[in-house]
């Protein structure tokens, strides 16, 4: 190939690169999957450790808009109840109330799952919560099977040796991906008719 | 021989802008690998990772550029060992010049090639990030990480320029003491094939890549290749002509 080929290909690539820099720094920015930053990603693993290891702090923390709680309250007069647990992603606790005040309190909080950064807890769906005649019943909601693809572009060493690298891993909060924690609170003197299954608090 | 005095610096000049004419094809090979490297990040080729449950699969592609800078470095360092071979050496006889212009004029080639190397590489980050964001859009794409800023991408060429010099400075050096005596091709297959089973070679990484300051790499970077290439220049001077 002529030496004046060669010249003619260089300034072709090099005039492809350049515009397609200025292209990139002028696309727009809204449109791409918003991760979270380290910092904050260890913000939400902290405030899943506290539920995780304090479930009888749900209630309190029904209106704090950091954790995704849902809340359900029944009326129940009767001295037993059954509790039909459906579900393979939640774990169910049973916290005894100090009076018999006929109402069963239930509180779901999903475990805030992230991956490489990307918050993805909005994508699994919540235990369906209940009461049908006289049985509480917590089943998985039933969900169309799902597949994500996502592209990330990692630093490469020239810029991570000066500027640092934030490494991610996945965090699946308590329980695993996809785990919800139900806390069913019960009146003083109310008996669970199958209470194997549960985990109860004191 | 000559009884005009020459001036070293016009003749390093001459003897460079030949030899670019001569070597121009070696920016077309560094062209053609960068990107075959282009080819192989756009088209996902390299970590992924993924996880999943009865309901949701998550898949995360990786698109990073380190090929492209291998790929880059290895055309650099292909370089250093092109300017030594023995058709390239024999168009230095074609000028009035000594073996201090010959090395000079190849390390200015070599700096050339990293200096394109350098510019290149950075730009080539930015066109697999908008050839990526045209093919599959934005939705897909992480936003993190996805922006360079300007300072980044000055760094990172930076950086690439003071990589791809440490490296063809140590195989010209290789090279010289090779030309020198053919035992030490010896030496150093055994040094490339013990080295990095030693203390020795994870110091040197750790003192190269390890160094968070981009002053006090460059510093160290440019220290050891002009060290290098005075050592290339001496060892090479003490060669016969024409051999």
């Amino acid at each position: 190939m002529k030496n004046k080929h060669i010249k003619l290909i260089i300034i072709i690539y090099l005039v492809a690169l350049t515009v397609s820099t200025l292209f990139y720094y002028i696309i727009p920015k809204n449109n791409f999957v918003k991760g979270q930053s380290l910092k904050e990603v260890e913000e939400v693993k902290k405030r899943g450790r506290i539920i995780a290891e304090n479930i009888d702090l749900l209630p309190s923390k029904k209106s704090d808009p950091n954790y995704d709680i849902q809340s359900y309250e029944f009326k129940y007069e009767d001295k037993n109840l059954e509790i039909v647990k459906e579900t393979v992603r939640a774990q169910i606790f049973i916290g005894r109330k100090n009076t018999n005040d006929n109402k069963i309190e239930v509180y779901s909080c999903k475990a805030p799952t992230f991956f490489h950064g990307v918050e993805y807890s909005d994508k699994i769906k919540e235990p369906k919560i209940e009461m049908i005649n006289s049985i509480l019943n917590i089943k998985d909601e039933k969900q169309k099977y799902s597949e994500y693809v996502y592209v990330e572009f990692p630093k490469d060493f020239t810029t991570t040796q000066f500027y640092g690298k934030e490494t991610y891993n996945s965090y699946s909060g308590f329980g695993g991906m996809g785990c919800s924690m139900v806390y069913v609170k019960i009146p003083k003197d109310l008996v669970i008719l199958n209470d194997e299954k549960f985990i109860y608090i004191k | 021989m000559s009884l005009m005095k020459s001036n070293l610096l016009p003749i390093v000049k001459k003897q460079y802008l030949f030899k670019l004419q001569g070597c121009s094809k070696f920016f077309l090979v560094m062209i053609i690998m960068q990107i075959v490297g282009m080819i192989f990040s756009v088209c996902n080729i390299g970590s992924m990772s993924c996880t999943s449950n009865e309901t949701l699969k998550l898949s995360l592609y990786g698109n990073t550029t380190i090929q492209i800078l291998i790929f880059t470095i290895a055309c650099g360092m292909g370089s250093a060992i092109n300017l030594n071979l023995k058709e390239a050496k024999s168009v230095d006889f074609t000028f009035v010049s000594n073996r201090i212009s010959s090395n000079l004029s190849s390390i200015a080639i070599l700096v050339t090639y990293a200096l394109f190397g350098a510019v290149t590489f950075p730009l080539s980050a930015c066109f697999i990030r908008i050839a990526k964001y045209l093919l599959i859009g934005g939705s897909n794409i992480i936003e993190r990480n996805f922006y360079i800023s300007p300072g980044e991408l000055i760094c990172s060429g930076g950086a690439t320029f003071l990589y791809i010099l440490l490296f063809s400075s140590a195989v010209y050096f290789a090279v010289v003491l090779v030309e020198r005596s053919k035992a030490f091709i010896i030496a150093l297959l055994a040094l490339i094939v013990l080295l990095p089973r030693t203390e020795l070679f994870n110091d040197i990484i750790i003192f190269y890549g390890s160094e968070h300051s981009f002053f006090m790499f460059m510093v160290k970077v440019l220290v050891t290749s002009i060290l290098l290439f005075m050592a290339s220049i001496i060892i090479s001077n003490n060669v016969e002509v024409r051999k």
